[in-house]
């Protein structure tokens, strides 16, 4: 098994490829992700996926769905590491999110408020539950993915994080069928489109088939040494670039996500 | 080669790991232990339940749900209403609380299983906690036709357990 170590070159733009912004990720990629292509980002827990799209998303022209954090929570932690704040165009699903959340509970505050000022009789009239007689619909969250990566501008990054989120909401084929045609605009795009999803809990045959729709595959994994926890990212597919399957460690430091040794697989 | 009932049960593990990391991270919020699980119920549901009738009743998704999913798991209930839309239930084993010490996280991402298998089969049903009788041994409610108020029934669980959560320091 061919071993490399990291040599501190800056790696050549080339020619069709975006580059994550990460050097040694870069490197590890030769050259970057290929226009076009969409990667699936497997974490484990404690891997620090996160961390790694942070860090992607600084390197300039993404579009960023975020589901899990708000947008004011990311540039934090980007100005912690102190990265660049290049332009990123942020969709900001994890806010409206909440803000839905909010106005449930606010109409079940208004609802005991109700229930407490009324009198038995006009409850009566108004119902036994004392809801208003019109709700609105709750926001179809993956429509919004499905049109904001729609008119996504070519060659750009789009990291869509993550989604354990829809799919904690709909159905795993819905989700599948979303995302493939995002996948699809995106090869028109010649863009990168990123997909982080937790590993070991959507089920094998869900990774499979997520692994299957993919051209590249990148796992994120945490191993246990003695007392210490070793940290290796691994390019589990890379379609039509087989040179580039691999493995390396990495840590994370003040600076983010550090690559230390790559290990070439084939 | 690990037996059906062993891959499920470390499949558990692993998804209610991963809801225990998120809870831990920066900006974790109880939100997503439960979201956690209703990822893992509807995965559960996609691998398990092969045929999904599209008229399904309330008596044949508990068949398939016990057989396929509730019995490999070692989760036990017991049944003290089934109608053809609504079932009132107790769970009496979950072996996921029996190994964790996150007794709050547990019962969040439990809540989130269940309710994620359930909405699987019926998109308009909502599942609703009620503490009134038992506070330690709640029922839960499987509703097919979730009335508005029920559909608030989510976000007031993720508040009691949110308020729970601060009371034992878990």
């Amino acid at each position: 098994m061919p071993r490399e170590a990291f040599i501190n070159t800056t790696v050549q733009k080339k020619e069709g490829f975006i580059r994550t912004g990460i050097d040694k990720l870069d490197r590890l990629l030769e050259g970057g992700i290929p226009g076009g292509f969409t990667v699936v980002l497997l974490g484990s827990p404690g891997s620090s996926t996160e961390i790694l799209v942070k860090q992607i998303a600084t390197s300039g022209g993404v579009t960023y769905i975020t589901t899990e954090e708000t947008k004011q929570e990311i540039l934090d932690t980007i100005q912690r590491f102190n990265w660049p704040i290049p332009e990123i165009d942020f969709v900001d699903i994890s806010e409206k999110y909440y803000s839905n959340v909010l106005q449930g509970e606010q109409k079940r505050v208004s609802i005991y408020e109700q229930r407490s000022k009324l009198k038995l009789k006009e409850l009566i009239q108004i119902g036994s539950t004392a809801m208003p007689s019109t709700t609105t619909a709750n926001e179809d969250f993956l429509a919004i993915l499905s049109n904001r990566t729609k008119n996504v501008p070519e060659k750009r990054i789009i990291i869509i994080n993550s989604l354990d989120f829809f799919l904690s909401q709909y159905d795993q084929e819905d989700v599948l069928r979303t995302v493939f045609a995002i996948k699809v605009n995106n090869l028109k795009n010649k863009g990168a489109l990123l997909i982080v999803m937790t590993k070991g809990v959507h089920g094998d045959l869900f990774e499979r088939k997520m692994e299957g729709l993919a051209d590249a595959v990148l796992e994120l994994d945490v191993i246990q040494k003695g007392s210490s926890f070793e940290r290796y990212l691994s390019v589990k597919k890379m379609r039509n670039y087989a040179k580039k399957i691999g493995i390396a460690r990495y840590v994370i430091d003040d600076s983010g996500f550090v690559l230390e040794m790559i290990e070439r697989i084939m | 080669m690990p037996s059906d009932e062993e891959q499920l049960t470390d499949w558990q593990q692993s998804a209610f790991h991963a809801a225990l990391e998120k809870l831990q991270s920066g900006h974790g919020h109880p939100d997503s232990v439960m979201r956690m699980g209703e990822a893992f119920g509807r995965g559960l549901f996609a691998q398990r339940i092969k045929e999904k009738a599209p008229d399904w009743t309330m008596k044949e998704w508990l068949r398939e749900i016990e057989k396929d999913i509730c019995g490999p798991l070692g989760t036990e209930f017991t049944f003290t209403k089934i109608s053809h839309d609504v079932a009132t239930t107790f769970m009496n084993r979950n072996p996921l609380a029996q190994t964790s010490q996150e007794r709050t996280a547990e019962s969040l991402f439990n809540f989130g299983v269940m309710r994620g298998l359930f909405l699987s089969a019926f998109p308009q049903g909502e599942l609703v906690l009620n503490e009134m009788k038992n506070k330690d041994h709640p029922e839960l409610i499987f509703k097919a036709n979730a009335s508005a108020k029920d559909k608030l029934e989510r976000e007031r669980v993720i508040r009691a357990f949110t308020f729970l959560k601060k009371e034992d320091g878990t």
